[in-house]
């Protein structure tokens, strides 16, 4: 964190000292550009004046313009051929004829020797000319800028630093609570949530999608505490009859015959209680949800299809009429062992919840880009309060605790759709129970086939 | 038959071996899969159960060394993984069946039994008879002692299964699988129903029940003596 902090504040600082050099550089340069071209344009204007009036017009010019109170005019030195003074008071000797710089006793300033530009013409009758501006306040200027840019870039220092260490301070702050709660979550208490303040900005947000996790392992671990209650509690009857079982086939008063039929009749609980555990272990494999790197798009249109020919004899058998209507082409990506789990089991749940003679209906149907699977039938339902319950792992209604069967169907169904990440939803087919459930297409639709 | 178990769970391999030797079989246990490659390539087996999960070598990689030494002796994986690609894995590298534990020894036995016959050579028949019934593959069409039955799809592939593997049972489970491709089994008993009107379609001429139901196994036709 304060590594961050210092390599940003040296990139800012080098950055301002590049760009102040630059500054600097460029006005000095500005500067020079400004006092040559003054020079340059009183050269140019004495010249012609003196081609106009000769040597005495230029002279007295000359003195003119150094009657006039003006601090910052230009200097002049005007020499004859033999280097003796004519006119202009600024005091140095002549300089060499073009562009040079010139030292010379500027008063104000003590001993030192001051600095000057000057332009120097060699006139037609072999007198020099010269004009010379003063550097000092090109100079001072510059040093003024210097002092400037030295006073920012400390400024700087002083502040970046500073602010550095203040974001530090304050991110350490963020940071702490949100590591407080973590350790408190460690150490057991899974209600406290990561603090927010409301602000919207990225430290919230993580602390929103933080405290979502935490929701989810709390329900998670709520979950599996049901579950286990639930296990424990439902299997304790089938495993107690299956002792039971066992135990009549101890009994002295039997036969062979009757022996044989205990064992049978416990070997058969026996295998009940495997299925039970068998579909657990397939709920819970399907809800670790390893599940979706192994799908393909599939037929669903098909499988629902072989399904329904499938159930055919069986529910009639069973008293049941079984319809079903089913649009071509719906492709979805999926597994089709677990769909066709899906399926069957709420199949097996119309055929086994639903009084003789009802109607069971199967439709799936392909809308805009979602395929949807409906199954129906027109037995007792599920009351709308206790639909959220029903998909619980060994959920029942009163009326089926004694049917065959082990409540784990709807939770099956629910943790297929889950893993397909399709939407359940359970409601009332006025009579019976209408299951929904919601896919994502993977192609665009076509139109129906049906049969009953 | 000669049969190898390759596995390492002692309680199974006794069950099996118990189970396989009151049906008359020569039973070798290996509890690791380097013991059972060397008998399976050393033996002369007819078939061999072999276990996924091996100390040693693991099953897959049995089957894969097996299969590279020109080995084609049936063999028939257990495992306590039912997942669908496990499955897959298991055939893609050689196994003929695939079984998941927990299973009832009816189930292992009509399965090994379904295997032997698979391999032993023959041609690919056009018809397949027993009992008075025959089966055209090529016309669809069946009949039996003469008179034709009416058989819808389904049932014609049902029927073929179990004259395909006639004089044998032939499980619920492995019905099926290879009748409906379901790896899974519902809990309404679909096979009994369908078991049920093919034979009522088969049996209309005739008063001897085409089908005998073996209790606790499966299906089975028996075969022409």
């Amino acid at each position: 964190m304060r590594e961050l902090a210092w390599i940003y504040t040296v990139l800012f600082m080098t950055a301002t000292a590049i760009l102040g050099w630059a500054v600097y550089t460029s006005t000095q340069k500005a500067l020079d550009q400004q006092l040559n071209s003054r020079i340059s344009a009183e050269a140019d204007d004495l010249l012609t004046l003196y081609q106009r009036e000769g040597i005495n017009g230029l002279s007295d010019e000359i003195m003119r313009q150094e009657a006039r109170p003006d601090l910052n005019r230009v200097g002049f030195i005007l020499t004859d051929s033999h280097g003796k003074r004519i006119a202009g008071s600024f005091p140095a000797t002549t300089p060499k004829p073009g562009w040079s710089i010139v030292l010379f006793d500027d008063e104000d300033e003590g001993d030192q020797k001051d600095q000057a530009r000057a332009y120097t013409q060699v006139l037609s009758d072999g007198s020099r000319l010269a004009i010379v501006a003063d550097l000092e306040s090109a100079e001072a200027i510059g040093e003024t800028l210097l002092l400037q840019f030295l006073i920012a870039f400390g400024a700087m220092l002083v502040i970046g630093t500073g602010g550095g260490f203040l974001l530090t301070l304050l991110l350490r702050r963020r940071l702490d609570g949100i590591n407080q709660a973590a350790s408190a979550i460690i150490g057991g208490d899974l209600s406290k949530r990561m603090p927010v303040d409301g602000s919207g900005g990225e430290f919230d947000q993580l602390s929103h999608t933080l405290n979502k996790m935490l929701d989810r392992i709390a329900t998670l671990m709520e979950n599996l505490r049901q579950v286990s209650g639930d296990i424990a509690h439902d299997l304790r009857s089938p495993l107690n009859r299956l002792r039971q079982r066992l135990e009549g086939g101890l009994s002295e008063d039997l036969d062979p015959a009757g022996r044989k039929q205990a064992i049978e009749g416990a070997i058969g609980q026996a295998d009940d209680l495997l299925a039970i555990f068998a579909a657990l272990l397939g709920i819970s494999e399907i809800e670790a949800g390893q599940i979706k790197s192994t799908f393909k798009p599939l037929r669903l249109d098909r499988i629902v299809d072989d399904i329904c020919e499938a159930y055919q004899p069986a529910a009639q058998d069973a008293g049941f009429s079984l319809s079903c209507e089913i649009d071509s082409d719906c492709t979805i990506s999926g597994d089709r062992h677990l769909l066709g789990q899906m399926l069957t089991n709420l199949l097996d749940n119309c055929l086994r919840h639903s009084m003789q003679g009802s109607q069971i209906f199967v439709q799936l149907l392909n809308k805009d880009n979602r395929v949807e699977l409906i199954v129906s039938d027109d037995g007792p339902g599920i009351p709308e309060g206790r639909r959220a319950e029903m998909l619980r792992r060994f959920a029942r209604m009163e009326a089926s605790r004694t049917t065959s069967g082990n409540g784990l169907g709807l939770s099956l169904v629910k943790a297929i759709a889950d893993a397909h990440g399709a939407r359940l939803s359970l409601s009332d087919n006025q009579p019976g129970l209408k299951v929904t459930i919601d896919f994502k297409s993977s192609r665009a639709p076509i139109r129906t086939i049906s049969h009953a | 038959m000669k049969i190898l178990v390759i596995e390492d769970d002692k309680s199974t391999s006794d069950y099996i071996a118990q189970g396989l030797e009151q049906a008359g079989h020569l039973v070798t246990v290996a509890d690791n899969g380097n013991d059972g490659l060397f008998h399976a390539t050393d033996g002369n087996f007819d078939v061999i159960i072999l276990d996924r999960m091996l100390p040693g070598i693991d099953g897959i990689e049995v089957i894969g060394s097996l299969r590279r030494a020109g080995s084609s002796v049936p063999v028939l994986m257990l495992t306590a993984r039912a997942g669908l690609e496990d499955r897959v894995e298991g055939l893609d590298s050689g196994v003929d069946d695939y079984l998941v534990k927990p299973f009832a020894f009816s189930e292992l036995n009509a399965r090994i039994n379904a295997l032997v016959r698979r391999h032993q050579p023959e041609a690919v028949e056009t018809t397949l008879c027993a009992g008075g019934i025959e089966l055209d593959r090529l016309k669809r069409q069946v009949t039996r002692d003469g008179v034709m039955v009416d058989l819808q799809p389904r049932e014609f592939t049902l029927l073929e299964e179990l004259l395909r593997n006639s004089g044998k049972v032939v499980t619920r489970t492995m019905l099926l699988e290879r009748v409906w491709n379901f790896h899974f089994d519902p809990k309404t008993n679909i096979v009994e129903t369908h078991i049920s009107r093919l034979r009522s379609k088969l049996n209309e001429q005739c008063d001897k029940d085409a089908i005998i139901t073996v209790r606790g196994a499966g299906y089975m036709i028996a075969a022409d003596v």
